[in-house]
């Protein structure tokens, strides 16, 4: 019979095996890193010197030609510090 | 910490997928550690033994801090998705096509876009695109088959490049073809246009593809092919396999799909495998057919992909559709009877004849017992074509699906599998 502590060493084992794949919504899943769940976040970075759209960590924004993401949104759904 | 109310359990394969409905994040767990797993999502709290695990739970939203508000969350999921700066125009030049695919949802009426209507769309576009919110251009080419309309297509993408490059906005085109009337000119021509996406469909081994899409001597495969082989080397292409329970051989599919993809464009490819719909729920398909032609796509170098998740275009929020009648809509498949809007001389959409019931969002629809369902973040409700026919019948919109959670699971498993083949690993 296995004791409770050898059981949880096991299943601690099993969690760490497991692969879980981050999701692929309509959004752009790469710089989903950080999904922000928290009413109220503000994030903060730098949105300066994009070349492409997924550099924006505005998601509802794009790449500008002068390298700029425009403003920055309340809630934050992709890498930042929130 | 709590769990997430967007948490589904799927058995597959001897184990659970486990899946969460905003992130839509997935993993799989054997049967044997399964419960486990469960107890710890739904009481997190209880396992602080756990906490490098549950520290990942909470990243993709599977367990989340007590004070987060998931149905503000899942707003704005939803406005993230319906993206907002992009203006997005789905053009048809015609219903006709040079091929009559048994399965094809059209009747392919005589009906074309003339000149008028190409320089009103050049207006429209002109119009949309100077609305201060978009900074993404996005034209799709949609028939029948609209390369029967190569002329005016060419004309008009030329146009909406220039126009991109000139307010500095991001520029995506795609041509939903079956890729028999490019050739090398062509395909160069549209490249140097910016056309930066193909969907081209495939319908089983040559043998069937042929039977669908007769040319006359001509293979349509080995000439679609061909094709593909060509525009894969500077441009995406999802190669969308539309297949029946007979179709479905996919050591024949991948070998014949290897013999004619060189090596050096398949990264550009992705297979996109889905049922003919007027054989879904009629023919037993086994699933781990489904599995294993995705596995044998990836071992080739081929992306594979299932039917995907997520708010229909239709919906975005800037979205055009428009007829070969010179029309404007929003569903590409939208009944005949539908009236829409027409395009003005100034380019401003007139929609005071039209209906206009299946542009209401499903956030702006009072009492729809979506807003309580556990599906919502991954279904969105009816989609327009339903909404029109619910609005028009009793001015409500309630629940389409004939048996929902045999339908969601579905959608979870199909998930998975997309994650697992074209998503990353959370560390």
């Amino acid at each position: 019979m296995k004791n409770e502590f050898q059981k949880s060493l096991e299943l601690l084992d099993v969690l760490d095996s497991i692969q879980i794949y981050a999701g692929m919504g309509s959004y752009e899943t790469e710089d989903i890193d950080v999904f922000c769940l928290k009413e109220n976040c503000s994030c903060t970075f730098n949105t300066a010197g994009c070349t492409k759209n997924s550099n924006c960590q505005t998601i509802d924004k794009s790449c500008l030609p002068n390298g700029t993401c425009g403003t920055q949104t309340s809630l934050c759904f992709v890498k930042g510090t929130c | 910490m709590k769990k997430s109310d967007y948490n589904y359990y799927v058995p597959y394969n001897e184990g659970v997928i486990f899946m969460n409905g905003i992130t839509e994040a997935t993993f799989w767990v054997d049967n044997q550690n399964a419960a486990a797993v469960k107890q710890i999502i739904e009481n997190p709290n209880d396992y602080p033994q756990y906490d490098k695990f549950i520290n990942k739970l909470v990243k993709q939203g599977f367990v989340l801090n007590d004070d987060v508000n998931e149905l503000k969350v899942i707003d704005t999921k939803y406005e993230i998705s319906s993206m907002a700066f992009e203006y997005r125009i789905m053009i048809l030049p015609t219903y006709q096509c040079n091929l009559r695919c048994w399965y094809c949802v059209q009747s392919h009426e005589n009906s074309w876009l003339t000149d008028e209507h190409i320089e009103r769309i050049k207006k429209l576009i002109i119009n949309r695109v100077y609305d201060s919110e978009i900074t993404q251009l996005n034209i799709s080419w949609f028939g029948g088959e609209p390369l029967l309309g190569y002329d005016k297509l060419l004309e008009l993408t030329l146009f909406a490049q220039k126009l991109a490059k000139e307010k500095g906005i991001e520029f995506i085109c795609g041509i939903t073809t079956n890729a028999t009337l490019l050739t090398p000119k062509r395909i160069e021509a549209l490249h140097d246009a910016w056309v930066n996406f193909y969907q081209i469909t495939i319908d089983g081994p040559k043998e069937d593809h042929d039977k669908v899409k007769q040319l006359g001597q001509l293979s349509a495969f080995d000439t679609t092919l061909a094709n593909i082989a060509y525009l894969a080397k500077n441009t995406q292409c999802t190669l969308r396999f539309n297949y029946t329970k007979d179709t479905l051989q996919p050591e024949v599919i991948i070998k014949q799909l290897s013999e004619r993809l060189p090596k050096e464009v398949r990264n550009n490819l992705n297979l996109n495998i889905q049922q003919v719909w007027q054989s879904e729920g009629n023919e037993d398909v086994d699933f781990a057919d489904v599995v294993r032609l995705m596995e044998m796509a990836n071992e080739i170098g081929i992306r594979p992909s299932l039917r995907p998740i997520g708010l229909c275009y239709v919906d975005h929020k800037h979205f055009d559709c428009v007829y070969p009648s010179g029309q404007v809509g929003k569903c590409e498949n939208d009944l005949k009877d539908v009236k829409k809007g027409i395009i003005t001389d100034s380019g401003d959409v007139d929609f005071s004849n039209a209906e206009n019931l299946h542009f209401t969002p499903y956030y702006e629809v009072q009492d729809t017992e979506c807003k309580k369902c556990k599906y919502l973040p991954i279904c969105w409700g009816p989609c327009s074509q339903k909404r029109l026919a619910q609005l028009r019948a009793n001015g409500k919109i309630n629940c389409t699906w004939q048996e929902k959670d045999q339908q969601m699971s579905k959608a979870i498993l199909y998930t998975y599998f997309n994650n697992k083949f074209n998503s990353k690993i959370v560390r």
